[in-house]
């Protein structure tokens, strides 16, 4: 399904030994200003901060679109497109995109609130289609609380491909 | 508002995003992915101009169930298939139907629907309206 040496079929090597490992990552405190940003750069009007404590609630899915909670990798471990990769540079090229996601919201994330992660990339599935060999990835993420209340979870599907223009070579 | 109070379809939401959007979304969400925001890059990719992001058009897609419901709605799940990419100032139109519900429970099914009147996003929603504290 995947043409041996090519691109895709190396990234589908890589992700394999991957498949399963849990990685636990302590992301700090969601502040108010990060949230304001995330409101302006989807379109939304500021909301009222609680008259309660003054923390302000993010949208629904802020802590799932987030790409990186630190500093993030140098630009020389980022693939060829930007995208974070294991093994990026055996696989430049390689195109990537968001195909879907199942989300369950449990509760507010309100700023001030420490946000630890749990993420597992549950499977790595070869596929042929139309457009041709992909390959699609699931990862489990779990976003909890400093003391442990889940706050909300997705399961997320990216879908690889080879560089455009591999598979008329 | 219970089940038997609410409408059977929200109003569309309709945006562009524009580049300055897509570039501000980007930076929010530390987000190094060339095709939202380099045009040269993703032609190179075979697309017709830098993309929108999934996760942005899966926010457009909530504002349609949040804003058409009002500010008790809460959201308790959402799952959603991206049929195919959505361009930089395409028109896209974000709507939400009533499929059942029972008290202050509903479920949606949300849909992106492109300036060729393409679907380019698919999933649904369960909603549940809170009571005014």
């Amino acid at each position: 399904m995947l043409a041996a040496g090519s691109p895709l079929s190396l990234y589908y090597q890589h992700a394999l030994t991957d498949v399963g490992r849990v990685v636990e990552a302590n992301l700090g405190v969601v502040d108010a200003r990060w949230i304001e940003r995330f409101h302006v750069a989807i379109g939304m009007p500021l909301p009222r901060r609680c008259s309660s404590d003054d923390a302000m609630v993010a949208p629904a899915n802020f802590l799932a679109a987030i790409h990186h909670w630190g500093a993030g990798p140098g630009e020389d471990e980022l693939a060829l497109d930007g995208v974070v990769l294991p093994a990026a540079a055996a696989v430049r090229g390689l195109r990537s995109m968001g195909a879907g996601e199942e989300m369950t919201f449990i509760e507010p994330v309100r700023s001030g609130t420490e946000v630890v992660l749990r993420s597992v990339l549950e499977t790595v599935v070869p596929k042929s289609g139309r457009s041709g060999p992909s390959v699609f990835e699931t990862r489990l993420n779990e976003f909890r609380a400093g003391d442990g209340r889940l706050l909300n979870s997705n399961r997320k599907t990216i879908v690889r491909r080879n560089p455009h223009g591999w598979e008329e070579r | 508002m219970s089940i038997t109070e609410q409408p059977r379809a929200l109003p569309p939401l309709v945006v562009e995003p524009t580049e300055i959007q897509l570039f501000r979304f980007s930076a929010v969400t530390w987000n190094p992915h060339r095709v939202h925001f380099d045009d040269r890059h993703s032609t190179s990719e075979g697309h017709d101009g830098v993309l929108v992001h999934s996760h942005l058009r899966a926010a457009f897609a909530l504002r349609c169930l949040t804003e058409g419901l009002g500010h008790l709605a809460r959201i308790d799940e959402f799952s959603y298939r991206v049929v195919r990419p959505a361009v930089v100032r395409h028109r896209l139109e974000y709507r939400a139907e009533l499929i059942d519900g029972q008290d202050l429970t509903s479920r949606w099914r949300i849909w992106e629907e492109q300036r060729d009147g393409g679907v380019g996003l698919q999933g649904s929603a369960v909603v549940t309206m809170m009571k005014e504290s």
